[in-house]
C-alpha cells in the first residue's frame, strides 16, 4: 500500500537555510496495517507523513503510494490522488470554526460535484457510526474536544479512503477519549484500512492495535516491532 | 435541502422583475415626457430647438442661436463656463 | 454535465456561507460598492434620460436655420434676403423670427423671447396649442404675450394679466398674457414670452426689417442637406443649421457634461477598488489555514479560487441590483435629486423636469464595467494568493 524507497526531502535545498528533513528513508506498510511513527519533535516525523500523505513529492528516491509513483507528479494530480486514497486527521482537528459539524464533514465533497442529497447520505452514516449524529447542526466550536474528535475522524473518512494519516492524534485528548479514539483505529483496522499514526505517546505506541512502530531520528528510519523492541 | 444558491438565485430573479417592472413602467411613461403629442407640435410650430432645461445661458437655452462667445458673454460678471457654471451663481 | 453544475452549486453555497459568516465584511463591501454602483447608474441613467428626452421631443425642430455671422459672431439677418431664397427649389416655407434673451434684472432669470410674424394683434398663432387663451383687441400701446409656466411664476403675475419689460434704453414696455402654455409642455416652453415680431424687435430696440433667423420648411426631408447647402451659397456669411446638427449637439452637449461628471466619478470609483483590494488581500493566517485544510482533503487551487470568485460574485451581484435598482427609482420618482444640478448648472427658472430613463443594454455593461471590473480586479490577486497557500502548512 505504502512504499518508500531511499526518499529523500529537502527543504529550501542549496540555500542558507536548507534542511535535510528525511535521509534515505525506507519503509513499506502492508494494507490493513496500523503503523506508529515515533520520534522526537523535529525528527522527520511530519515530513514523513506529508511524503506519505501526497502533500509534496519526495525530492529523490522513490513513494508509492496507492499503487502510484509521487516522483514528479504534479501537484494537480498530487491534490487528485489525495483526495482518492488519503484521510487526515490532524493534531489540532483543524475543524473550520463557525460550520456545522455536517458542513465539516462533507467538506472534501463540494469539488467533487456530489449532490447535497448524497452528501447528506455519506455524512449520516459516518455520524451514526461515530455516534455524533445529535450534534449534526451544532457549530463545531460548540462541542466537547471529543466529538470535535469524531468529527475530524469523520471528515477524514468521507471519501472512503484507503489509507487514514493521523498526526499526533492523541495530543490533546485525555485517558478516557484516547482510548476511544484507539478503539475507533480498531474499527478501521477490521476495515481493512491502512492507519499510519505520528506519535510520541506511550499509550498509542504501545497499544495493541499498533502493529508496528517505526522510530525516526534525525530524519533516518529504525523499527521496533509493537512490543517495544528494536530490530 | 434548499441550497443557499437557491436563495442567491431568486434574488437574482427578483431583481430582474423588479428591473423589467421599473423599464416597463419608464417605457409606458415615455408619452408624459410628450405631454401626449403636445410638445412636439409646439416645437413644431414654434420652431423651438431646444429643451427648457437650463435657462442660466442662451448657449445651454438655444444651442442653435449662439455663437462661440456666448458662454462669456450672457450674464455681468459670470464667466458661463462649464463647470464652474454648475457650481456658483454669479452675484 | 450535472457534477460541473453541481461543483459550481456547491462551491457558490460555500461561498455564500463564507459571506455569511463574515456578514459584518460582507456587509460593509455591500454598503459601499452599492453606494458606488448608484453614483454611476444615476449618473448615467440621468444623461440618459435627458438624452432621450431631447431625442424624443425635438424630433419636430425646424428643418433649416439660417443665421447671419458677422465676424465669427451672430447679427441680425434682413428680411430683404428672403425672396434670394426664391429661386432654390423644394423649400416650401420661409419663416423670420427674432430669438432673444430677456435677463430680468429683478429676479436674475433668462427669458426666451420669441416674435413670430404669424402672431397678430388680434390673432395667436394658428395651430399652436395653448391652455388658457383670450384674444382680445388691445389698445396700441399694450403687446399681446402668451407665456410659460415659469415665466408666470417668476413674474409673480397672478391673476393679473399685464406686465412690463425694460426695453434697452429703460422705459417701459407693457405686455397682455392673451395665452399661455400648459405645464405639460414645459420640457421646452417653461420660460417662453411668445409675441408679435414687432414687438419682439421693440423690446430688443432691433431695427426695422432685421431678425435674428429664418425659418426654412423643407418639402421632401431627403432634400435638406442639399437646399441647406444653396443657401450657404447664395447668402454670403450665414450659418445655415439642419436639424440634424441641432439634434447631434444635443448629443454632444448632454455627452460632454455627462462625460465630466464620470470622470469626477472615477475618484468615488478608484476609491472602491482600493477599499475592496484592502479587504480582499488581507489573508489572515486563519485563511490561510482555512485554504490550507481545504487543499488538504483534496481542493485543487482553482476550487479555492472559484470560492473567491463566486465570493465576488455574488457581492457584485447583490450590490449592482440594489445600486441599479435605487439609480433608477432615484431618476425616475425623484427626479435625479442629487445630480441633476451638475448637468443643468445654475438657473433662476427652475422648470419641471421630467426625467424617464430608457433601458439600454449598453448603458448596463456600461455601468457594470465601470463597478463590477473595478471590484473584480482589485480582487483577483488578492484571490490568487489565496489560492496558492501551500496544504503543508497544515502538518
Amino acid at each position: 500500500m505504502i512504499r518508500l524507497e531511499d526518499a529523500e526531502k529537502w527543504y529550501n535545498r542549496g540555500e542558507f537555510n536548507e534542511v535535510h528533513a528525511l535521509k534515505k528513508a525506507s519503509l513499506s506498510v502492508a494494507p490493513g496495517e496500523v503503523v506508529c511513527v515515533t520520534g522526537p519533535s523535529g525528527s522527520g516525523k511530519s515530513t514523513l507523513l506529508s511524503l506519505i500523505g501526497c502533500v509534496f513529492p519526495p525530492t529523490s528516491g522513490l513513494v508509492e503510494v496507492g499503487g502510484r509513483k509521487l516522483s514528479r507528479l504534479p501537484d494537480r494530480f498530487l491534490t487528485m490522488h489525495r483526495q482518492k486514497v488519503i484521510g487526515f486527521i490532524f493534531q489540532q482537528f483543524r475543524l473550520l470554526p463557525g460550520q456545522s459539524v455536517l458542513d465539516n464533514i462533507v467538506l472534501p465533497l463540494l469539488p467533487q460535484g456530489i449532490p447535497p442529497a448524497v452528501q447528506k447520505q455519506i455524512a449520516a452514516s459516518l455520524m451514526e457510526r461515530l455516534s455524533i449524529t445529535a450534534r449534526k447542526d451544532f457549530p463545531v466550536d460548540k462541542i466537547s474536544g471529543g466529538e470535535q474528535q469524531r468529527v475530524a475522524i469523520a471528515r477524514a473518512l468521507v471519501n472512503n479512503p484507503a489509507i487514514i494519516l493521523a498526526d499526533e492524534p492523541t495530543a490533546h485528548l485525555d485517558e478516557q477519549l484516547s482510548r476511544e479514539f484507539l478503539a475507533i483505529v480498531g474499527e478501521l483496522k477490521r476495515d481493512g484500512k491502512t492507519v499510519v499514526i505520528t506519535s510520541h505517546d506511550q499509550r498509542v505506541t504501545t497499544d495493541k492495535v499498533v502493529d508496528r512502530v517505526v522510530e525516526i531520528v534525525d530524519g533516518r528510519i529504525g523499527s521496533r516491532d509493537g512490543n517495544g523492541y528494536a530490530h | 435541502m434548499i441550497r443557499h444558491a437557491t436563495f442567491f438565485l431568486l434574488f437574482c430573479l427578483l431583481f430582474v422583475c423588479f428591473n423589467a417592472a421599473l423599464w416597463i413602467y419608464s417605457a409606458k411613461h415615455q408619452q408624459t415626457l410628450a405631454g401626449d403629442g403636445l410638445v412636439p407640435e409646439i416645437v413644431g410650430t414654434l420652431g423651438l430647438t431646444d429643451l427648457c432645461l437650463a435657462t442660466d445661458a442662451r448657449y445651454i437655452r438655444h444651442l442653435s442661436v449662439s455663437d462661440p462667445l456666448s458662454p462669456y458673454m450672457n450674464h455681468p460678471g459670470a464667466l458661463e463656463h462649464f463647470p464652474s457654471s454648475a457650481l456658483y451663481v454669479p452675484r | 454535465m450535472k457534477t460541473f453544475f453541481n461543483r459550481h452549486l456547491n462551491i457558490l453555497d460555500y461561498a455564500i456561507g463564507n459571506l455569511w459568516r463574515g456578514r459584518f465584511r460582507s456587509v460593509s463591501i455591500l454598503v459601499v460598492f452599492t453606494i458606488t454602483v448608484f453614483m454611476v447608474a444615476s449618473f448615467s441613467l440621468l444623461s440618459n434620460s435627458l438624452r432621450s428626452a431631447a431625442v424624443q421631443l425635438l424630433e419636430t425642430v425646424p428643418e433649416i436655420i439660417v443665421q447671419k455671422l458677422e465676424a465669427g459672431r451672430q447679427v441680425g439677418i434682413s428680411i430683404d434676403e428672403i425672396p434670394k431664397l426664391d429661386t432654390i427649389y423644394g423649400i416650401s416655407e420661409i419663416n423670420p423670427r427674432i430669438w432673444g434673451y430677456y435677463f430680468d434684472e429683478i429676479n436674475g432669470a433668462n427669458y426666451t423671447v420669441i416674435g413670430d410674424p404669424r402672431f397678430g394683434r388680434d390673432q395667436l398663432i394658428p395651430g399652436l396649442p395653448l391652455e388658457m387663451s383670450s384674444p382680445e383687441k388691445l389698445n396700441p400701446a399694450i403687446s399681446p404675450a402668451v407665456v410659460g409656466t415659469s415665466f408666470v411664476q417668476s413674474r409673480r403675475v397672478g391673476q393679473r394679466s399685464n406686465f412690463s419689460l425694460f426695453r434697452p434704453d429703460l422705459s417701459l414696455k407693457s405686455f397682455r398674457i392673451v395665452g399661455s402654455f400648459s405645464d405639460r409642455s414645459s420640457m421646452v416652453t417653461a420660460d417662453l414670452l411668445v409675441t408679435t415680431i414687432e414687438d419682439a424687435r421693440d423690446l430688443f430696440q432691433i431695427q426695422a426689417n432685421q431678425v435674428t433667423d429664418l425659418l426654412v420648411s423643407v418639402a421632401n426631408p431627403s432634400e435638406v442637406n442639399v437646399i441647406a447647402g444653396k443657401i450657404d451659397k447664395i447668402l454670403a456669411g450665414s450659418r445655415v443649421i439642419t436639424r440634424n446638427q441641432i439634434q447631434k449637439t444635443y448629443q454632444v452637449a448632454f455627452g460632454w457634461r455627462s462625460g465630466v461628471g464620470l470622470i469626477c466619478m472615477l475618484g468615488a470609483v478608484t476609491a472602491f477598488a482600493i477599499l475592496a483590494w484592502d479587504r480582499a488581500s488581507s489573508l489572515s493566517p486563519d485563511e490561510a489555514r482555512e485554504v490550507a485544510l481545504m487543499k488538504m482533503v483534496g481542493w485543487q487551487t482553482s476550487d479555492v479560487m472559484l470560492v473567491r470568485f463566486w465570493e465576488s460574485a455574488v457581492l457584485s451581484t447583490i450590490s449592482f441590483g440594489l445600486g441599479y435598482m435605487a439609480a433608477w427609482i432615484h431618476v425616475l420618482f425623484f427626479k435625479g435629486a442629487l445630480f441633476l444640478p451638475i448637468l443643468l448648472g445654475w438657473s433662476v427658472l427652475k422648470p419641471p423636469v421630467v426625467l424617464v430613463p430608457v433601458f439600454r443594454f449598453s448603458d448596463l455593461l456600461l455601468i457594470g464595467s465601470l463597478t463590477i471590473f473595478p471590484y473584480l480586479a482589485a480582487t483577483i490577486i488578492p484571490a490568487w494568493r489565496s489560492g496558492t497557500v501551500k496544504p503543508d502548512a497544515l502538518v
